[in-house]
């Protein structure tokens, strides 16, 4: 797997507070952050920030698969985000989806993560999203691509976060395997976790101006 | 942010600067911003960036029932929506200008379209995103779709009678749409007192001027469609002046995005072909190749304590837990806390199983907590913690 596998530009879009624009192998996504700033009432917590997460599809209407999808983002970004720090707010993140050929999820999530490290809004760590996929004969490949998607008999997609000891935030699995597996998953999304940090440290690194 | 109120410096400023008839940008008054057109992997599909304006456009197409009136022609849908903007700009005026200039100048082959006469016809729907506004909105959504629309394919059909057959791409190579002609707007910002009229204002140009002039024109330099937006009473030489220098605006834009097409597909051909990705240069954007050896950095004995766990599992096996191979695990955010203690508690199994707690709590050598809720934060006892959660359906275990 050496050819590239992320490619990152933030703060594309001027409107809003963050922006991240991420393509993972040959899916894209575009990914914004806007706020915190005062919802309507009905949506107001007096002790922390709601954050929303919008899903969008190139075509406009979503699935419930997608909304799935939407709701995994919801979770992890919230997690990572200090909601206590911004009482009676609402922060909104939308993710546009603009190229779909596999690993979509772990996508949408590293793109939204540069997008609220861009926004500069407080965030407990940083979270990393690497999918992988086990074929048939127990092998896993790391960030596969469409078809091996499709041949593969189970698919994972590991978060991690930056922390000294491993701590895994989320974990979508799709199809049948033996825990042994799951386990050797972890070991090498870990590890290619590791990576995206690494990545993510660069890119801040460039695009703040005390480099 | 769009939502900010313009304050009235800014509003003096661009004023003064007009009535001097010089732009904030240092533009001139007839010059467009770089126009960027970038396709994907799909067809129809595509972002345009004019300036800091980007706009991302998709076409789909899908079998549709015709409407009475016009039984034999098929249906063009477009909607632009705000992405990633907050949602305060209504985009219902730039919907309807869109679809009468596109619609009613019937730029496209409608009654080719048509699968059967009163039963099927495609429906050619173009969504727009707006992912950012920076002026000129409207201009670089019709770019948008005009660009989606002419590098748009549909999967051939053939109907034989009574069945009607869709071929995939593999199978037929899809069909470009016929396209009459191709109109695109080109929009004036009017600065009425001081006789300035600029092309392809900014975000700040367009809500200072006076009086906003869209005209749509297409390759042939035919005129498709007006708008006005404002206050201001336009003379008759101005309006003639405008729909002029459109008209060969359009020209050059048309061409800008057979160009592009062109262009792509030139790349479509080779193999390394990604579409749409963002660029990587010098100054922004940045990119990471993953090596083939990804050195491994998890616990060093992890090996030796699987094979332990192992052992025991199978040991185990008839009065405590029972695991069968290809159980699906998994965890969620809430035991964030147990994963993270894996560092430190080397030999420490934690089992969360609903069905199985109840048996096993005669076994002396293994400590049983019943009833361990996911987001308990009580530390590890002993070599298993089995526990039970009523509200989650999934039963997660965690090994170091």
């Amino acid at each position: 797997m050496s050819e590239e596998f992320l490619k990152c530009q933030l703060g594309f879009l001027g409107n809003t507070e963050g922006s991240a624009y991420l393509s993972q192998g040959k899916s894209t996504v575009s990914v914004s952050v806007v706020g915190p700033f005062e919802p309507k009432a009905s949506k107001c917590m007096y002790d922390r920030a709601t954050v929303d997460v919008t899903f969008r599809r190139k075509t406009g209407s979503i699935t419930v698969h997608d909304k799935m999808l939407e709701g995994i983002m919801q979770s992890t970004c919230e997690k990572a985000l200090v909601v206590e720090q911004y009482p009676r707010t609402t922060i909104v993140v939308t993710v546009q989806e603009m190229q779909d050929r596999g690993n979509l999820l772990s996508t949408c999530l590293n793109a939204s993560c540069m997008g609220l490290m861009n926004s500069g809004i407080a965030m407990h760590h940083l979270y990393a999203a690497v999918s992988c996929a086990v074929t048939e004969k127990e092998e896993i490949i790391l960030n596969p691509d469409e078809t091996q998607i499709n041949s593969s008999v189970a698919y994972l997609t590991l978060v991690f976060a930056n922390t000294e000891t491993r701590c895994l935030l989320t974990s979508h699995t799709t199809g049948e395997f033996s825990q042994k597996t799951y386990m050797d998953c972890m070991d090498k999304c870990y590890a290619a976790s590791k990576e995206v940090f690494n990545f993510y440290q660069k890119v801040i690194k460039k695009s703040s101006i005390f480099n | 942010m769009n939502g900010n109120p313009l304050s009235d410096c800014e509003k003096t400023f661009i004023l003064e600067a007009a009535s001097q008839k010089i732009r904030l940008d240092g533009r001139k008054k007839d010059e467009y911003r770089p126009l960027k057109i970038a396709y994907g992997l799909d067809w129809g599909n595509c972002l345009v960036t004019l300036g800091c304006t980007r706009v991302f456009a998709q076409v789909s197409c899908e079998i549709y029932q015709p409407n009475n009136s016009r039984p034999n022609e098929g249906v063009l849908q477009i909607s632009a929506e705000l992405a990633g903007d907050n949602k305060i700009n209504d985009l219902t005026k730039i919907n309807q200008v869109l679809e009468r200039f596109y619609k009613d100048s019937k730029c496209i082959d409608l009654e080719a379209l048509c699968i059967i006469a009163e039963e099927k016809v495609w429906k050619i729907k173009v969504d727009l995103s707006v992912l950012n506004m920076d002026g000129n909105t409207l201009g670089c959504c019709s770019i948008a779709t005009l660009a989606a629309l002419m590098h748009f394919r549909y999967p051939d059909v053939v109907s034989t009678g009574e069945k009607v057959v869709v071929y995939s791409s593999s199978e037929r190579d899809p069909i470009p749409l016929s396209l009459h002609h191709h109109p695109v707007i080109a929009s004036f910002a009017i600065f009425e007192k001081y006789d300035f009229i600029i092309l392809d204002p900014s975000l700040l140009e367009d809500k200072v001027c006076d009086n906003k002039l869209s005209i749509c024109f297409n390759n042939h330099s035919e005129m498709c469609g007006v708008d006005i937006e404002g206050c201001a009473s336009l003379s008759q030489n101005l309006l003639m002046n405008c729909s002029n220098q459109a008209a060969s605006v359009a020209i050059k834009l048309v061409d800008k995005i057979k160009s592009a097409i062109q262009i792509d597909i030139k790349n479509r051909s080779s193999k390394s072909f990604k579409g749409l990705e963002p660029a990587v240069s010098e100054d922004n954007g940045l990119k990471l190749c993953l090596s083939d050896k990804i050195h491994f950095v998890g616990p060093s004995n992890q090996e030796n304590i699987k094979e332990e766990i192992d052992e025991k599992m199978v040991v185990d096996q008839d009065d405590v837990i029972k695991i069968t191979e290809g159980t699906a695990f998994t965890a969620s955010h809430n035991n964030l806390h147990q994963i993270s203690k894996k560092g430190d508690k080397n030999d420490d199994l934690i089992v969360i199983d609903p069905e199985s707690s109840e048996s096993s709590s005669s076994d002396e050598s293994i400590e049983i907590i019943n009833h361990y809720k996911l987001d308990d934060i009580r530390p590890v006892i002993g070599k298993y913690v089995v526990s039970d959660d009523e509200n989650s359906d999934t039963g997660t275990i965690i090994l170091d």
